[in-house]
């Protein structure tokens, strides 16, 4: 599979911030949850010595929050995108390969889906079934996995008719059997292909829900609620609510990126 | 025509009736005692149980199922929690503020995102389609309620050109020409935020339709007979490409609508999503319900027109 520039730069960038929310534990200079001594230390602009990215209103040093942010926001997004992807695989492969009715409702529930605002639907998730990060990804990724059941499905129908399938079948493979052996793999590139591609849909969905107060709770930094904390003064301390801000911008930029190359590489 | 309108919004109620059953499941599988939520902390059990019986959770599942199904479809959502107003004033009275923010923004997302995508296509991979290109990406990937908070404080705060939030200031005045420009000056910047923040979805999906449009051979025709490059562009290529655009957009309605619960919140905007987030924080859940489920119905009538408009406007099409 071919990648070109811009799928490099997407996944060098959406590689830099795994490792840095992985390793943020060790490479964050100060605890994110625990304000710094110092009264004087709060609100500090980008560039105070001891602090690159500034600090927040109760002195919370910001590149480790950001540090720890990239641990949850992206943990979070990407088990969410995993979650869709596997449901995505399920729906268009049993639809695909079964055909007739049972295809037409699955298309139409698919549909459904995507025809509701995802954001009002995790709202109510957060509102009837509860506030943790394991609710958070199992909505997210309950509202994300309309893409790759309909492309999946698209490929398993072409998938059918290839030669080296009806081979199989031929040979006297069972339909369980060709299915799993030899036509999804060859349909996973497209799962893999829409996966990217809702990543950055799930980590604006996370950050939306932290921003409002029903996602990731505090003392926890997730960076959707580290602009609401910094959102009221973003006149007087810009750097709060705006480095957050970058970095999702970034995070989703980069996965756009690398989801555009990787369909675009797609063997056809 | 509007025969036929009518008959293919009837589609979006079986989808809204999907929604509410899909709601209901939700409540069900919260933790807590709804009823609770009503009743004083020191009531007795008989209490409590009393209000169960009043509220009907002491039916059985498949009875309350029913029940909310067919309230569903006459529009009786109940009463709300907090204030017993009836939960469907409630929306009667969001909706149009709702309705007013999403068309005023579409209007300016259309405005942008076409101009974006007709400068990006005058000259493919030009430094200027690079350029817009890339700020499209941009926006697509920013956090809109980020965007909301610049605005308010340098357009708003800053420079003073907009308030800050609501409707209408508290000095206005009730002749009815100032006031109306008074509540225009209100809605102005959450209808730029949220204008602006989808104009990139307008200008990537217009772009892409635009520059597939001027390959088509009887864009190829007009300037073979002597249409000049702008003429082949404004007159034949973009009014061709208008319909992809917009059923392209039609699937991006539920982003709008999720977009507008945002800008409502953060802008003080009386419509369905301020009513939705305070809903929420008030543990008001009849009101959280019903919004969910007017929200999505919204957004299933948007997409739905945005198809009908979208046939209205492909020229392979015969007048209807």
């Amino acid at each position: 599979m071919k990648i070109d520039a811009r799928g490099i730069v997407g996944f060098s960038i959406l590689g830099a911030f795994v490792a840095a929310g992985a390793l943020a534990p060790w490479i964050a200079p100060y605890d994110p949850t625990v304000p710094h001594d110092r009264v004087a230390d709060a609100l500090r602009p980008p560039g105070s010595p001891g602090f690159l990215f500034g600090t927040d209103l109760y002195a919370r040093d910001l590149l480790s929050r950001l540090l720890h942010g990239a641990r949850i926001s992206l943990a979070v997004a990407t088990a969410s995108v995993a979650l869709s992807a596997t449901i995505g695989v399920a729906v268009g492969a049993a639809a695909g390969e079964a055909g007739g009715a049972l295809d037409a409702v699955a298309m139409r529930i698919t549909d459904v889906f995507l025809s509701i605002p995802r954001l009002v639907l995790l709202l109510a998730a957060s509102a009837f079934v509860g506030r943790s990060p394991a609710v958070l990804v199992a909505f997210l990724g309950a509202t994300g996995w309309m893409g790759a059941a309909r492309l999946v499905r698209s490929e398993v129908r072409v998938l059918r008719e290839r030669e080296f399938v009806l081979a199989a079948r031929g040979l006297g493979l069972s339909r369980a059997q060709v299915l799993l052996r030899h036509v999804l793999p060859n349909a996973l590139p497209a799962a893999v292909v829409s996966a990217t591609l809702g990543l950055g849909g799930a980590l604006l969905s996370e950050a939306t829900l932290s921003f409002l107060g029903f996602g990731v709770a505090e003392p926890l930094a997730s960076w959707g609620a580290m602009i609401a904390d910094g959102a009221k003064m973003i006149g007087t301390a810009w750097w709060v609510a705006t480095l957050p801000a970058i970095a999702i911008a970034l995070c989703v930029t980069a996965a756009n990126l690398a989801g555009d190359a990787l369909r675009e590489g797609l063997p056809r | 025509m509007i025969a036929r309108i009518h008959l293919r919004l009837l589609a979006a109620i079986p989808i809204a009736l999907a929604v509410s059953a899909l709601v209901f499941f939700l409540v069900e599988a919260s933790p807590g005692d709804p009823s609770l939520l009503l009743l004083d902390p020191n009531a007795s059990p008989h209490a409590n149980d009393a209000q169960r019986a009043i509220l009907g959770l002491d039916r059985p599942v498949a009875e309350r199922f029913g029940i909310w199904m067919r309230n569903t479809l006459t529009l009786d959502f109940g009463r709300s929690f907090v204030d017993q107003v009836p939960v469907r004033d409630k929306i009667a009275a969001a909706l149009p503020s709702t309705l007013l923010l999403s068309s005023v923004s579409l209007a300016i997302a259309f405005g942008l995102g076409l101009a974006a995508a007709l400068a990006s296509a005058s000259r493919p991979r030009s430094a200027l389609d690079h350029v817009l290109s890339a700020i499209a990406l941009v926006l697509q990937s920013t956090p809109i309620f980020w965007l909301a908070w610049m605005a308010i404080a340098w357009l708003a705060v800053g420079w003073g050109w907009f308030p800050t939030g609501g409707t209408v200031s508290l000095t206005s005045t009730l002749e009815p020409g100032l006031h109306l420009l008074d509540r225009l000056h209100h809605l102005a910047l959450p209808a730029l935020v949220l204008g602006v923040a989808f104009a990139g979805e307008v200008s990537r999906f217009a772009r892409g339709a635009l520059v597939d449009t001027l390959e088509e051979d009887f864009v190829r025709a007009s300037r073979a007979r002597g249409a000049s490059r702008r003429r082949a562009l404004l007159r034949h290529a973009f009014p061709a490409s208008l319909h992809s655009t917009i059923s392209l957009l039609g699937l991006s309605i539920p982003y709008l609508v999720g977009g507008a619960v945002l800008v409502e919140e953060i802008f003080d905007w009386p419509g369905m999503g301020r009513l939705l987030v305070g809903a929420m924080v008030a543990k008001d859940y009849p009101v959280v319900a019903a919004g969910v489920v007017a929200l999505a119905t919204l957004a299933v009538v948007g997409n739905l027109l945005a198809d009908l408009l979208a046939a209205r406007l492909d020229p392979r099409v015969g007048v209807p």
